[in-house]
């Protein structure tokens, strides 16, 4: 038998407590586990439609010699169209390998051992990961009304608090704060702290009182703004998000920033992605705005309590547990997210997609409450 | 969760040469006191620690490898470990059951771990990455409670919240407890509040209550890490009147769900629960079955488990032999597990002559869990010696637990069965994989 060999001793304490995180295995080998011919994937609030036209073109003509050059090293390209389109300066944004990348980027620009960051317990929890593997504190604040708890998270500052991410649209509850809420948020910190709104699924957020807060970051230099390819721009697969911010705070975060870790093609299709007509982005809109009618309409039929707010996403409360659906669900061709992990045990998350994923889903969650 | 405290050790690193003798014993003596066992107890670890390093001297180590001890305290109970790299083992002596003699003709006095286990509360022993680890554990005395005739009045609040309680809430909860439920429904650490103070201070166990607006408590829900990927749920408790069930199940479903939510971001996989009560859990969790044991007084006692995944199972690989095919697939069916059963069976390879298992004796409860820790051609042997020796212990609840996810140890699923095991319960991601459990029958009186 082989010999087991540790390194335990020589892992920090904070990384000797974390879990890794368990991604899911490729469709087929679940395919072959589960017994299902098919797989309708409503997990990751992908955009069942794909890139947008253009961004798809891009995509097709990559010319494989390609490959073997780097890319731009800091998306000089992408860069300079976001300065155009929304007024600012290149070296406000920073470009990642996904927007999981730039939050590490920005916890690991301002925090040191013994600070701390504040966030909601029940939100994306990438936040709270990458701060706890970077061995600071995360504190979190429960939600209110599903909602991030702004009077709560104020609260709880004190001398090493960092930085306060708020997701906005909240993934997966859907709340959102509105511009006057994010403003007087901004106002209260008065610029004494890094403040992070993740944007990550605000091209789905059609109400007008959603703040514009790339506008808002002239105001308040201490505003870090995320977005990302990944949701509404499918482009998941080739990962690539930003953040953008104050000449002031980009200028710290970029020095803990990866060069080269976004790869050409993805920078290309984002290219083709800002230079979109939107016709994309409408598109999109009217799909899920007309799926989330009728599984909302199927859901109260049920008389199931559900969440349906902003973003590609409803979240369902169903009576048992949401790993065990899961599991019922997977062996009829369809993946859901449990939310237990989220801090909403029994609730899942399903993504908006094309309606006969959706009626998969449907018949699915039929077959499973009915017995 | 509640914070987990930090609590002091101490350690020494020994020859295994019996001239320490004096030196491990007088360690082992004064670190229990000063880890908080009173005299009678510290004496008993100290007995036990003489009967193990005697043994660990004279037949496993016999090469003068070194010995790390280590003892601590982990809030109810002082633990001292005794660990050694494997490959300076005689491995066949690792076992509870070796001795210089045949089992039959064996004088039980020199059988050293038996001897050792009998003057603590448990004894494990267990390999741990590439160590080897035998554990005397004994507990703290703490005074059993003495409750007066009159029952606390039951809960009819319908607002509460959820909180973590103070030393003084968790003996209160301790004191409800005993009043609303049998004695053989609820763990023994509810007769002693202290030991429960100290379970949660420890910071292995954590707890919350459901609390009225006066401060009044409504019920309460304990878990614990029960091993690497499992969380065991205790609870939840409900002090409500029977006639007003909705505030009642209102209690229990939001401390299983604070309990789960705490739970959820931790490394565990898997919840494990054996309610006190039937009928209000399916929503949360899902029936394993049941397993029957008997208490000292020769009382049966039937157990149901529940469990939950925490997150989503991507499957995994279950190791069997073809023996027991139909009973995993039965059980995965019934529990919509999706599984990848591989067969595994002896081939005529080349084993090691001699097998090691671990064995886990909890005196408290007349129960022993069985491990193999090494695979050896002597396996049938080796297995009918540790159930002669059960027997002659008095010992009657055996339970055999085979980690599915490693192929060698499914293997010896066939000598289970031959020698009067069954499998009873699958216990999923309890192990590398799912955690077969096997039942020796007949284990009655």
């Amino acid at each position: 038998m082989k010999q087991p060999v540790s390194f335990q001793h020589l892992a920090p304490d904070y990384i000797q407590r974390f879990e890794a995180y368990i991604p899911s295995k490729p469709d087929d080998e679940l395919k072959r586990l589960f017994g299902c011919s098919h797989l309708f994937r409503l997990n990751n609030n992908e955009n069942p439609l794909g890139p947008c036209l253009s961004a798809a073109r891009m995509i097709s003509s990559f010319v494989p010699s390609q490959a073997s050059i780097y890319p731009s090293g800091d998306c000089w390209l992408l860069r300079q169209k976001l300065a155009e389109k929304h007024g600012m300066d290149p070296n406000q944004f920073l470009f990642g390998n996904g927007a999981n990348e730039v939050i590490a980027f920005v916890i690991k620009a301002f925090c040191q051992k013994g600070d701390n960051i504040i966030t909601a317990d029940k939100t994306f929890a990438v936040y709270e990961w990458v701060a706890e593997f970077s061995g600071i504190e995360a504190r979190r604040v429960p939600l209110k009304d599903y909602g991030f708890d702004d009077d709560e998270m104020i609260r709880v500052i004190d001398d090493h608090t960092k930085i306060l991410f708020v997701c906005n649209p909240n993934n997966p509850t859907g709340t959102y704060w509105d511009s006057g809420k994010l403003r007087g948020f901004l106002n209260r910190i008065n610029g004494r702290r890094i403040v992070v709104v993740d944007e990550a699924y605000c091209e789905f957020v059609e109400k007008p009182d959603f703040p514009d807060s790339m506008s808002m970051i002239a105001e308040y230099p201490n505003l870090v703004v995320f977005r990302t390819f990944s949701k509404m721009h499918a482009l998941a697969g080739l990962r690539i998000g930003y953040l953008a911010g104050s000449s002031e705070a980009v200028d710290i975060i970029r020095r803990t920033c990866v060069v080269y870790s976004v790869n050409t093609l993805a920078q290309a299709a984002a290219l083709a992605v800002l230079e979109d007509n939107g016709e994309h982005v409408q598109q999109t809109r009217d799909l899920v705005r007309r799926q989330k009618q009728v599984l909302t309409e199927y859901l109260a039929n049920w008389g199931l309590q559900f969440l349906s707010g902003e973003g590609n996403f409803i979240m369902i409360r169903l009576p048992m547990s949401d790993s065990l659906a899961y599991r019922r669900l997977m062996m009829q061709g369809v993946m859901i997210r449990t939310m237990t992990g989220f801090r909403f045990p029994n609730w899942i998350r399903v993504t908006i997609a094309l309606p006969d994923a959706m009626d998969s889903f449907m018949t699915g969650l039929n077959n499973i409450l009915k017995t | 969760m509640n914070a987990p405290v930090l609590l002091p050790h101490t350690s020494i690193r020994v020859t295994a040469n019996d001239m320490f003798l004096p030196v491990v014993m007088t360690f082992v003596e004064q670190s229990s006191l000063a880890l908080g066992l009173g005299k009678p107890e510290a004496l008993k670890m100290t007995l036990a620690s003489e009967e193990l390093f005697l043994h660990l001297c004279r037949v496993v180590i016999p090469n003068l490898g070194m010995i790390n001890i280590r003892c601590a305290c982990k809030g109810h109970v002082v633990r001292s470990d005794f660990s050694f790299p494997e490959t300076s083992l005689n491995l066949h002596a690792f076992n509870i059951t070796a001795s210089p003699q045949p089992l039959e003709t064996a004088d039980m006095d020199q059988m050293r771990l038996i001897l050792a286990s009998r003057s603590v509360d448990r004894l494990k022993i267990r390999r741990k990455k590439n160590l080897l680890q035998i554990s005397l554990i004994k507990e703290k005395k703490y005074p059993q409670a003495l409750d007066g005739q009159k029952k606390p009045y039951p809960f009819t609040c319908r607002d509460f919240a959820i909180h973590c309680p103070t030393a003084e809430e968790l003996k209160f909860l301790a004191l409800l407890i005993r009043s609303f439920y049998a004695n053989n429904k609820i763990p023994r650490f509810f007769q002693y509040p202290g030991m429960l103070v100290d379970m949660i201070r420890g910071g292995d166990y954590h707890a919350i209550i459901a609390q009225g607006p006066a401060g009044e408590i409504g019920g309460g829900i304990v878990w614990h890490l029960l091993s690497d990927k499992t969380v065991e749920v205790i609870g939840p408790y409900i002090f409500g009147d029977s006639g007003s069930s909705r505030p009642v199940l209102n209690i229990a479903a939001s401390l299983i769900e604070a309990c789960i939510s705490e739970v959820g971001r931790t490394s565990a996989i898997a919840m494990i629960c054996y309610p006190p009560e039937s009928g209000q859990y399916d929503e949360y969790f899902e029936y394993l079955g049941h397993i029957n044991s008997y208490s000292t007084s020769g009382v049966q006692v039937q157990r149901s488990s529940w469990f939950r995944m925490i997150h989503e199972d991507f499957g995994t690989v279950v190791w069997a032999t073809k023996d027991i095919e139909d009973f995993l697939q039965q059980t995965y069916r019934r529990l919509f597990l999706s599984r990848d059963i591989r067969k595994v069976a002896d081939d005529g390879e080349t084993q090691h002559a001699h097998s090691v298992l671990s064995t886990n004796i909890d005196r408290l409860r007349y129960k022993v869990s069985l491990d193999i820790l090494w695979p050896g051609a002597d396996i049938e042997d080796n297995l009918s010696r540790h159930l002669q020796l059960f027997q002659k212990e008095g010992i009657r609840n055996v339970i055999f637990e085979i980690d599915s996810g490693i192929a060698w140890k499914s293997a010896i699923i066939p000598c289970l069965l031959k020698n009067g095991f069954q499998p009873i319960q699958i216990l999923p991601y309890a192990g590398d994989g799912d955690v077969i459990l096997f039942q020796l029958f007949p284990c009655g009186p």
